[in-house]
């Protein structure tokens, strides 16, 4: 921990229920958020265990209200490729999904409860992004999905549970590894509704959040030395943020703050609206075209900005912490649940928590346990907590002095050898050079030279890998000698330090787009295919020029709604330049050739003239 | 005696040399389009439709000499004149090309050459279009 301050701790003889009580998060929610961290207990028994066969339909194991806990994890025999899943909406007719659906709308009035995009949710994606969400949107028909009256019924089936048990609750566990102790807090959800009820990118039943508290321990107390927050499926160490980072973790007591993604329940350290880009899978081949254009358009044109190769559609997640809060203190409490790899439903369950969509990409379908991936494979941010937020690197601040003197030490052994093994290969290199210059002029000793200059090769290698190692070695001491410095004094390196590409909510500069803007994002694209349809209908004998001109006019139109125009202009002006190169070197290829000739030409009588004045 | 304030030596960058040839390209271009405007109007003899065509040439020939001034200060807004003139007269002359069949084609290669002059990232640079890499904001 820095100079300043030691973080607050707890006994370590403290039972593992302590632990977790002492710094279990205070999260807030997005006003409108329609499903909060529950017990499984209820959502298991209110859902039916099916399985699915890979050339076969699914069948129910155990219809709704019949399934137990005891059911849920009792072994089962399955084919290879089989899977298990809960279900916990059932198939909904077109009365019970118009049912749904209207008395959501009543609940969402009568609680006020209404999700609100707000201004210029539409306007930061740009035209193609906004293009690629109709299509991502329209993909939905073909990949497999969760059902739009699904998510309404499950939230009224979760506001029914809610309502008979209002019980907020956290499933935590603490694990001790390299030197660390830490409690993870999971949070399950019956439902993550962000595409439904968020404009995000995905539905599907249940799902699993979970932070990280990494404490380590300091004279008989356990101290908070990190933070992890679980986001979508990203991992490493842009994901932790030290306890005494003011600017990213805020603190209630000893309590983390998490601002939950509306929908998503994705966690962040900062309140805000957080711009997610989805990359859309593309072929090899298509992706191995669009590399090679990326680095045409870079290198070649020597256009800036760098293109990204892999189209990516936005999505915002809003995390504006305006919602409910549960936490210590807070409007609402949790009631915590100590679980571990012998509690059944979290070790013998392997299935996936709600319906099976058959996503190929997996967006829709519901996730696997704490435990497992949607495959039944472990889940490394439960058996590897270190390495999920690459901890597994890092030292408990404790013990970061003894390993540093340790390396220090090791280091200097090793410069000490090489002190005595560099003058000693010197002495061997002069040698063999001395007889390999005494064989100059024998031309009898020919075959012996050339084994000698192989051998001299070899050594010269060894000489400078030596010294390159003792060059690197005073490096690198030089620098853990300096952190160690700092280790003694009690001084911490930048919280920061470990941060390479921190996600930021979207500036609100950034936000604030016109009306006219917004009113056109929202309709641009409808816009340019009912023109497209006009055009057909009324020119139709000069459709295709008609387009080009309808296309360009209105992305230049785009750009000056959004402040782009002269990246655009730039953009549209290459591209036509291109395709006017094209044809020029086409209908011109003899005077192309020949001016390229003539040029040549000149450059080299340019060159010897040059040659031969100098 | 009080303290002198210290002094603000402004340096220009130096006038890239792509932008210069850029700019002889439209002042002749320019002289172009001002005889040829001229000749248009003299030969005109009252028809509305020639009268239109050399006003559009004197016009086009004035735009012409305010992008090669702007584009010898090197002007951002010159910068920006040209770039939209270009996707006009690039789509235009491509358009004929391919559904018209009467291209101007050294009106096309001369667009072309110039967009290609202008547009690589130093240049926007030099014209204040875009930030240097690494730049505050």
């Amino acid at each position: 921990m820095p100079e300043a301050e030691a973080a607050a701790g707890i006994a370590s003889t403290a039972s593992d229920l302590e632990i977790l009580r002492a710094f279990e998060p205070v999260v807030r929610y997005t006003h409108g958020e329609r499903f909060f961290p529950m017990a499984v207990e209820p959502y298991v028994e209110a859902s039916s265990l099916w399985i699915y066969h890979q050339d076969e339909v699914d069948d129910e194991v155990i219809a709704e209200g019949s399934l137990t806990m005891d059911e849920l994890v009792v072994s089962r025999d399955a084919a290879f490729g089989s899977l298990f899943y809960l279900r916990f909406v059932g198939p909904l007719g077109l009365n019970a999904s118009a049912r749904a659906l209207g008395d959501v709308r009543k609940l969402e009035k009568e609680h006020d409860t209404r999700f609100h995009a707000g201004v210029g949710r539409l306007a930061r994606g740009g035209l193609l992004p906004r293009l690629g969400d109709s299509l991502f949107s329209l993909s939905l028909i073909f990949r497999g999905n969760v059902p739009g009256a699904t998510a309404a019924a499950a939230v009224l089936k979760y506001a029914a549970m809610r309502e008979q048990e209002e019980r907020y609750v956290y499933h935590g566990r603490v694990v001790r590894q390299g030197g660390w102790t830490i409690c993870q807090y999971w949070f399950f959800f019956a439902y993550n509704d962000w595409r439904s009820g968020f404009y995000g990118v995905n539905d599907h039943e249940s799902d699993w959040e979970m932070i990280s508290v990494y404490l380590y321990e300091d004279e008989g107390q356990l101290r908070p030395e990190w933070v992890a927050y679980a986001s979508h499926d990203f991992h490493g160490a842009d994901l932790r943020r030290r306890w005494d980072d003011r600017q990213d973790l805020e603190l209630v007591g000893d309590h983390p703050v998490v601002h939950a993604g509306a929908g998503s329940h994705a966690s962040y350290f900062k309140r805000g609206e957080y711009q997610a880009e989805v990359p859309i899978p593309l072929p090899a081949r298509v992706k191995g075209l669009a590399d090679s254009w990326s680095s045409f358009w870079r290198n070649t044109l020597g256009q800036g900005g760098a293109e990204a190769s892999t189209p990516r559609i936005p999505f915002i997640d809003f995390a504006r912490g305006d919602g409910l809060t549960i936490g210590p203190g807070q409007e609402k409490e949790w009631t915590p649940n100590l679980v571990s790899e012998g509690t059944p439903w979290v070790g013998r369950f392997r299935g996936m928590w709600g319906l099976f969509a058959r996503d190929p990409i997996s967006g829709e379908n519901a996730p696997g346990g704490p435990m497992y991936n949607r495959d039944g494979s472990s889940r490394p941010s439960w058996f590897d907590p270190l390495g999920f937020a690459e901890l597994d690197q890092v030292p408990p601040p404790t013990r970061e002095l003894e390993v540093l003197e340790s390396q220090i030490t090791q280091l200097e052994a090793r410069n000490a050898e090489l002190e005595k093994l560099i003058p000693e290969a010197v002495a061997e290199l002069q040698e063999t050079g001395s007889r390999l210059s005494g064989m100059t002029g024998s031309a009898h000793l020919g075959a012996q030279h050339e084994r000698g200059m192989q051998r001299l090769a070899e050594q010269v290698a060894h000489v400078n890998g030596l010294r390159v190692e003792r060059a690197d070695n005073e490096a690198l001491l030089e620098g853990l000698t300096r952190r160690a410095e700092r280790a003694q004094s009690g001084r911490a390196n930048h919280p920061r330090a470990h941060i390479r590409s921190p996600m930021e909510p979207v500036p609100s500069s950034q936000m604030r787009f016109n009306r006219a803007a917004e009113l056109w994002a929202a309709m641009s694209i409808s816009l340019l295919l009912i023109g497209i349809a006009a055009l057909v209908i009324w020119a139709p004998t000069d459709v295709w020029a008609a387009l080009i001109l309808f296309a360009i006019a209105f992305v230049v139109g785009e750009s000056v709604l959004r402040g782009t125009f002269a990246r655009t202009v730039n953009r549209i002006a290459v591209i036509l330049a291109l395709v006017a190169t094209v044809v020029l070197v086409v209908q011109f290829w003899k005077v192309a050739l020949v001016g390229l000739l003539i040029g040549f030409a000149a450059f080299l009588v340019l060159q010897r003239i040059r040659e031969v004045r100098a | 005696m009080p303290a002198q304030p210290p002094q603000t030596v402004v340096t220009r960058a130096p006038r890239p040399v792509p932008v210069s040839i850029f700019a002889l390209l439209a002042l002749v271009y320019a002289v172009f389009l001002t005889v040829l405007g001229v000749l248009t109007l003299v030969e005109a003899e009252g028809e509305r439709e020639a009268l239109i065509e050399g006003a559009v040439e004197l016009a086009s020939a004035v735009l012409a000499f305010a992008v090669c001034v702007g584009a010898m200060r090197v002007k951002r807004w010159a910068w920006v004149v040209f770039m939209s003139w270009a996707v006009f007269g690039l789509t235009l002359q491509l358009l004929r090309v391919f559904f018209f069949d009467d291209p101007v084609h050294w009106r096309l290669a001369l667009i072309t050459v110039a967009v290609f002059l202008l547009t690589p990232l130093d240049m926007q640079i030099a014209f204040g279009v875009r930030r240097p890499p690494h730049a505050r904001s």
